[in-house]
């Protein structure tokens, strides 16, 4: 093959997809529900509460895309940049529950995890749901909505905690 | 190859999500490059990119560690993706016989000035689908002619016959333009 041509080929890779459209299509399919979710025995107990998690995110989504959708609602700049933040956090913490779900099961499947150990995982959980709840129980005007962010971003933090803790465990 | 890529591959089964997330941060952009060569039209292609890789997500207990890297999976993915785009989109033009009004002029948006990355895409844009593949995929991407022949399901001689093909026609095509 000429080199000249050759080179323009090796050139096409300079094509790249834009950031933004990466970061988004990423947080999407990250989010989107894992094919062994809907088949593998898990710990029940575990997962209900993960299981009360999702549901509160789900209906904590919807309202939000309910909101960006009404044709009653007249969002300002402001606004949609708190609605884009809320379902970029939203997108998060179900990619964060991923993990700490697939490191529960590791825990087990390991038995690596003592009582006392599933105890304090089952009370962040808890702690994680009450965080979400209250978020979904605010109403979406833009006070309130700050506030809800800023739990999501809280119960956020604490499933990171989580995250680390499972992660020092499994070393 | 992504460094400890099977390991990866394996927790990305188990459901991991960060493990497939590092999948997709490594083979994202030549998936998209691959359709964007093919089908020439940027949201197009960031949709068919998107559509790859969920499937490759919920499907991902069907990939086989076999020695070949995760792209061949994927480019098998993004093949069938380009196939059924463009069988759609024959049905609904000639159903509407209307023109698409948005292919991109490549130059436009990514190379500004270079005239000869521009007729080299067009060129490409004028072989048929499987040399297409073969010339993304050997020269773009630098597979090898195995990793090739497992991503277009064929045998290293078929693929090398393609290849063959595939130059002669993309130089002739060249030649005609200049």
């Amino acid at each position: 093959m000429p080199k000249d041509l050759l080179k323009n080929l090796k050139d096409l890779q300079q094509i790249r997809p834009d950031d933004e459209y990466a970061k988004r299509s990423r947080l999407l399919i990250l989010s989107s529900p894992h094919y062994e979710t809907r088949v593998r025995k898990i710990n029940p107990i575990a997962i209900m509460a993960v299981s009360g998690v999702f549901v509160l995110i789900i209906v904590f989504s919807v309202s939000y895309i309910n909101q960006i959708l009404s044709p009653i609602f007249l969002p300002g700049l402001n606004q949609n940049d708190l609605v884009a933040e809320a379902n970029e956090m939203t997108a998060l913490i179900q990619v964060r529950l991923d993990d700490v779900k697939y490191n529960i099961q590791e825990l087990e499947d390991k038995s690596l995890a003592d009582l006392a150990t599933l105890n304090e995982l089952k009370v962040l959980l808890k702690e994680v749901t009450n965080k979400l709840e209250e978020a979904a129980g605010l109403g979406l005007d833009g006070e309130d909505l700050e506030v809800s962010l800023q739990k999501m971003k809280s119960a956020y933090e604490i499933l990171q905690e989580m995250s680390l803790e499972i992660s020092g465990v499994l070393k | 190859m992504l460094d400890g890529e099977k390991n990866i591959i394996k927790s990305a089964i188990r459901g991991k999500s960060s493990s497939f997330g590092l999948l997709y941060d490594h083979y994202q952009p030549r998936i998209y490059r691959f359709i964007y060569l093919k089908v020439s039209h940027r949201e197009e292609a960031e949709d068919l990119t998107h559509q790859v890789f969920l499937s490759a997500w919920q499907n991902i207990d069907n990939y086989k560690f076999k020695g070949f890297p995760f792209s061949s999976f994927l480019y098998r993915i993004a093949r069938n993706q380009v196939i059924d785009y463009y069988r759609t989109k024959k049905k609904n033009v000639s159903l509407e016989n209307i023109a698409d009004p948005e292919i991109e002029s490549f130059s436009e948006k990514i190379i500004d000035s270079n005239l000869e990355l521009e007729k080299v895409r067009e060129a490409i844009t004028q072989l048929n689908p499987e040399q297409q593949d073969v010339i993304i995929m050997r020269f773009v991407e630098d597979l090898s002619s195995q990793e090739v022949a497992k991503a277009l399901n064929k045998s290293s001689g078929a693929v090398r016959l393609l290849q063959y093909r595939a130059i002669k026609n993309l130089k002739r095509i060249m030649n005609n333009e200049a």
